[in-house]
Formats: structure tokens, C-alpha cells, sequence
């Protein structure tokens, strides 16, 4: 189910850039033009969608797999997506609160959800964080953004 | 010769010994720790590499690689864990030598023969880079480009898995690697008015977030972190480190030399890394045995080949690389990145442009598999504490490493991104058993491809024929088409032999 799925995201990928190229400028007096990379890659992503496609259509009819999502999709999905809202939370306001308490933040959220008791969270969050700020911020020099407690 | 000592003094100095230490410790940590790779554990490396020397950068990189290789057998002894997936063609092997408390015993032949198997992959690449370079000085556009189709190809046919989406997964690098400006008609290519995209899309937060955002989302998406791993299912272990290496190394020298020679032979395949390396020597070293029964029950025959090919291949990897500029593995694709960062571009020039340098990264290789002997047997007598290491307390901090690496590249939000796009992409991808190495050596070599396939079709004003009137280029592409017929003939040795040449369910290092 998965394969058919893929296939036809990849079928449709590949249409998609063959009209975003489309656009791209074509240089005059040369045959080949900044287009025909970006196409050629897009005609295999077709054929190999296809491909995936007919074949995952093929295993549906003859019933060889379970077409049905596994008990615990659902739950390891939000799972897996909870380090994304992290680093998503992180890029909208680490400018605002600050790079530091940004992820002081996030691992504390991260270690509570996995079961670590408040205050070995807290603990292992504050060093971290602070290990990671001075190394980046002042041994490497990376300007990371200053919140309104200054770090 | 004045080269060659210009380049051990580039290593031979306080700085960089001291990095290299320092990268020895964090590699054995990373690799000790299931869940986190080899290649993950490069990736994070490489934004800490940025403040230093180019040959400090690099053999950081250079230790933390050979040191994770070996480090995964650790976990794998004690636990039946491989640390990465490296060392998973032997761990049925590992594990029951540690269940017979033999573990010492085990972990030393593993370290001694990573040691003669990475110092024998340094020597083949000593011995071959140099002269393959050149060789190919009379390489014009016509070779490169089939280089780069076989590369590629490599990576589709030979990894494991489906070759359908193998090839996919090539063509979502290969997609990635056209944002930017267009290098020969300079229009600028699906950068949708982002100026951060005009440049193209920077190899490094695509690795992290390929490697290291994808495995802490792996983890988060199964049931239960490791967070606390029962230690007392550790049996008591007996005997010394390196006891019995010299008995097993006298009664199994033809296999160490075996392995390290097919691991450097096969690392140096563009797209076959450390991992294929160890299956593919586990499973010659079976055929070829004497008794093959023993194997998988604790028998030591095994490990020494796989052992010694995995680390060997790590070095091997080096050789396309360097003289090429196309990655061997997906460690030394993160490593050309870095290499043109530091000025140090790969190509065939590289021993004439900068071969001090050159003969430093030999160096570097040397230092970093002697300096695998002690500190491995340190992480030997001291592997409880990765035992204990809890995954769920690493997860978040590495997750902010992710971050602040990604960031501290161009000082760019652009670059979390597009590490949070990869990550989410790998994660999605993989759930569908896709392969992720093609993806990553089409992001690497889609530049290289295009670019000498359109100054090909230019010069040739469309004649594709002219791409195989060239000696080199005509014997390149028949490569290539041995490549596309891989999985035919693994499918042959399946019927002949009855056993796969892979594991399917492996990936990655």
C-alpha cells in the first residue's frame, strides 16, 4: 500500500517539475537549455513511479500484503513527529526567546515525554544546553540569537 | 619526498594530535551507542570542524569514522545490539562469544584486526590514489560523466534492497542537486526567490538531517527509547583483551588478509561502503571455510574477515574521492563537502595542487588506526558504560546539535529548513524501505554529472554516440552496464549458493 502510495507522489513529483522546467530561460543559440537536466530527472521519477506503482497494484490484487496500517501507526507517527515541532518551534522563535532557552526548551520537553523524572530533566537540560551555547557561541563563534534574559 | 615530511608535520603537532584523540573518544562513544552510525556521528562532526586546520578537520573526521566502525562491535558483543550496521554481519557471533563470556577475547580480535585492516586499506590507498591520479589527467568530460553514472549506478544496484527504489531515492538527490543557479546557462533553478537557494542546497544540513534527524525521529516514532537496558543481562566475562589474538591470529592469517584486501577493494565502490564490506566478507569467509557449520555460534573464523574488511573499506572509500571527487561511501560523500570548504578539492590535481596536504590525510589515516589499539581497548575494559548510556536522556541533546550544526554552517535559519525538510524526508522514505546512500550520492554527484554531461552534449552537439568513442569512456560505460546487471547475477549466486550475497535489511553505516 505504502509502494502505490510512493509511486504515484513520485508520478506526480515528476509532473510537476517537468512544468515548473518549463519555465526555466532558454539561452539562445544553444540546443540544450537549463530545462533538460531537471527533465531528464523527472522522466525517471515517472518511469519509477510507474514501476512501483504497477507492481504495489499488482501485490494488492493478488492480496500478498496487508493493505492495512499497523495498530500502532498512528501513535509511533506523532511519536516521530515530535523532534520536527521541536526544531519547527525552534526556528519561529528562537529569535524571540532566544537561542538558549529555545533548547533548554526542547530538551525538556523531549526527556519529560521519554519519562525522565523533572529534575534529572532539568539538570541534564541546563548543562547541555549550556555546553552547546558556549561551544558554539563562543568557542566557534556562531552568532546564535540572544533572547531577553540575554543568552 | 619533502612533501611527504610536509605532511606528517601537519599532522605530527600538538593541535592536531590532540584532535585526533578527541575525535578518537567521540567516535568510540557514537559508535559504541545503538542507534547512532557511523556516518551520523561525521555529520555531526563536521559544523565543530569548521574553526580548524584543514588536516586537524579532516583527521577528526578520519578517527571518528575508523573508531565508530570498530565501536559498533562493542554494543553488539555485550548486548546483540550492532552499534552500527557495520558491524551486523557478524553479531550472531559477537553476541554468543559474549554470552559465553568471552567478550574480551572477542573485542580484541575485532580491534586488532580493525587495526591491521585499516592500516592495509590506508596502504592500497597510499599505494593506488597517487598513480590512478595520474591516469586520470587524460580524462575529459566523456569519463567523468560515465564515472559518475557508475557511482550512481553502484549506489542503485549494489546497496541493497529494491533497485526501483533505489533508483528514486537517486533521483530525489539528483532533483536536490539542481536547486540553485544552473552552472552552464546561469538561470536559476527551483529557488522559488529564496537567496539562500541561489547557491544550491548546502551538502551538510541535507547529511545531518539524512543521518542524524532522521535516526532521533526513528527512535521517537518506536515504542520505548533504550532508556534503561537491563545490565544484568551482561554475562560475567573472563580472560585478558589480547590474549588470545595472537593463537587466532596465527591460525586465521589468510582470512585477515582476505578481508582487508576485499574490504579496500570494495569500500573503493563508489556507493558500497563499511557495512557491504563486512557481509560480503562474512559471507566469502563461510563459503570458504572449513568448517562453516561453527559460524553464527560464537566461532572466530567470521569476525576476523568481517573485522578486518569493514574498517578496511573505510580507507578504500578514499580512493574515488580523492582522485575523482566521487564519494566511495556516504561518510566520504559528507567528507568531499568538507574538503572543498577547506580549499582542498578532490580531483586528479589534488597530489600536484596540494599534495603536502594529500600526503598529511595519509598521514592522519595511519595515526588514527594506531591510535584505535589503545583507546579501543580502553572502550573494551570500560563497555559497561555504554551499556548504560541511556538513548532517550542522548536523543534531545543530539536533536540540538542537529540544530546549532545545521545553523552554524552559512549562520542560516534556511539551513534548519532544509535539515527539517531531509529529515522528515529520509524518515518517510525509509518507512517505505527505501534506501537513503542513493539519494545522498545524488545530491553529491548531481553537479558533476550534469556539468559534463551538457559540456559532452555541446562538444558533441548532441551525438550521443560520442560518448563511447573514447577508449577509456567506451570501457567506463561497459562498466556501467555490468553494474545495471548486478542484480542479475546476485540473483544467480542466491540459486548457486543458496544463501543472499547481502542482507536485505541493512543500511547505511
Amino acid at each position: 500500500m505504502k509502494d502505490l502510495v510512493f509511486g504515484m507522489i513520485f508520478i506526480a513529483l515528476g509532473i510537476t517539475v517537468i512544468v515548473l522546467a518549463r519555465d526555466f530561460p532558454a539561452v539562445p543559440g544553444m540546443q540544450y537549455g537549463a530545462d533538460l537536466f531537471p527533465t531528464l530527472i523527472a522522466i525517471g521519477m515517472i518511469g519509477g513511479g510507474a514501476v512501483l506503482s504497477v507492481t504495489a497494484l499488482g501485490q494488492i490484487r493478488q492480496s500478498t500484503v496487508d493493505i492495512r496500517l499497523p495498530n500502532d501507526f498512528l501513535r509511533s507517527t506523532l511519536c516521530a513527529a515530535l523532534p520536527c515541532l521541536m526544531v519547527g518551534a525552534y526556528i519561529l522563535l528562537n529569535e524571540t526567546l532566544g537561542a538558549a532557552s529555545m533548547m533548554l526548551l526542547i530538551m525538556l520537553v523531549l526527556l519529560i515525554q521519554q519519562g525522565v523524572r523533572i529534575l534529572p530533566a532539568a539538570a541534564i537540560s541546563v548543562a547541555a544546553t549550556a555546553v552547546i551555547s558556549l561551544s558554539f557561541g563562543h568557542l566557534l563563534k556562531v552568532p546564535l540569537p540572544t533572547g531577553p534574559l540575554g543568552f | 619526498m619533502n612533501e611527504l615530511f610536509d605532511g606528517m608535520l601537519l599532522v605530527f603537532n600538538f593541535q592536531t594530535l590532540l584532535v585526533i584523540l578527541i575525535a578518537a573518544i567521540f567516535g568510540v562513544f557514537v559508535g559504541a551507542i545503538p542507534g547512532l552510525s557511523a556516518t551520523m556521528a561525521v555529520a555531526l562532526l563536521v559544523p565543530i570542524t569548521f574553526a580548524m586546520e584543514p588536516t586537524a578537520a579532516i583527521a577528526a573526521i578520519i578517527t571518528t569514522a575508523a573508531m565508530a566502525i570498530f565501536a559498533g562491535d562493542i554494543p553488539a558483543t555485550y548486548l546483540n545490539i550492532p552499534g552500527t550496521p557495520a558491524s551486523a554481519a557478524y553479531v550472531a557471533d559477537s553476541a554468543a562469544m559474549g554470552r559465553q563470556g568471552r567478550a574480551r577475547e572477542c573485542l580484541g580480535v575485532n580491534v586488532t584486526c580493525s587495526v591491521i585492516g585499516g592500516l592495509a586499506g590506508t596502504l592500497v590507498l597510499v599505494m593506488i590514489a597517487p598513480s590512478l591520479a595520474e591516469f586520470a589527467l587524460n580524462f575529459s568530460s566523456y569519463e567523468y560523466f560515465w564515472l559518475a553514472v557508475l557511482g550512481l549506478g553502484s549506489a542503485v544496484f549494489i546497496s541493497q534492497g529494491s533497485a526501483v527504489k533505489g533508483f528514486l531515492s537517486l533521483m530525489v538527490g539528483l532533483l536536490l542537486a539542481t536547486v540553485g543557479l544552473d552552472l552552464v546557462t546561469g538561470a536559476p533553478r527551483f529557488t522559488f526567490d529564496v537567496p539562500d537557494l541561489m547557491g544550491g542546497i548546502n551538502f551538510i544540513p541535507v547529511m545531518i538531517g539524512f543521518f542524524a534527524m532522521y535516526e532521533v525521529m526513528k527512535l521517537y516514532g518506536q515504542h520505548k527509547l533504550t532508556g534503561d537496558r537491563p545490565v544484568q543481562s551482561i554475562a560475567p566475562q573472563h580472560g585478558s583483551v589480547f590474549g588470545k589474538v595472537p593463537t587466532h591470529l596465527k591460525h586465521y592469517w589468510k582470512n585477515v588478509v582476505r578481508g582487508s584486501t576485499l574490504g579496500a577493494f570494495i569500500g573503493a565502490l563508489p556507493g558500497a561502503g563499511a557495512d557491504i564490506a563486512a557481509w560480503i566478507a562474512y559471507a566469502l569467509s563461510k563459503k570458504r571455510s572449513k568448517t562453516p557449520e561453527a559460524y553464527g555460534t560464537g566461532h572466530v573464523e567470521g569476525l576476523v574477515d568481517a573485522s578486518s574488511a569493514n574498517n578496511s573499506a573505510v580507507a578504500g572509500a578514499w580512493v574515488p574521492a580523492l582522485v575523482f571527487g566521487i564519494p566511495g561511501d556516504s561518510i566520504t560523500a559528507i567528507v568531499i563537502g568538507v574538503l572543498y570548504m577547506k580549499g582542498m578539492n578532490p580531483g586528479p590535481t589534488i597530489f600536484m595542487d596540494n599534495s603536502a596536504m594529500a600526503y598529511g590525510l595519509f598521514t592522519a589515516f595511519f595515526v588514527a588506526n594506531l591510535i584505535l589499539l589503545p583507546i579501543g581497548y580502553l572502550a573494551i575494559r570500560s563497555a559497561h558504560i555504554f551499556a548504560v548510556t541511556p538513548t532517550r536522556v542522548l536523543m534531545p541533546i543530539i536533536l540540538c546539535f542537529c540544530i546549532v550544526g545545521a545553523f552554524a554552517i552559512n549562520n542560516s535559519l534556511t539551513d534548519v529548513w532544509i535539515m527539517l525538510a531531509c529529515g522528515i524526508t529520509a524518515y518517510l522514505i525509509s518507512t517505505a524501505n527505501f534506501p537513503i546512500a542513493p539519494a545522498i550520492l545524488g545530491l553529491v554527484l548531481g553537479n558533476v554529472l550534469e556539468s559534463n554531461f551538457m559540456t559532452s552534449m555541446i562538444k558533441a552537439d548532441g551525438n550521443l554516440l560520442a560518448f563511447i568513442e573514447r577508449p577509456i569512456s567506451a570501457t567506463l560505460g561497459a562498466l556501467v552496464l555490468l553494474i545495471a546487471l548486478f542484480p542479475l547475477l546476485k540473483k544467480l549466486w542466491q540459486r548457486c549458493h543458496g544463501q543472499p550475497l547481502i542482507n536485505p535489511a541493512q543500511g547505511g553505516q
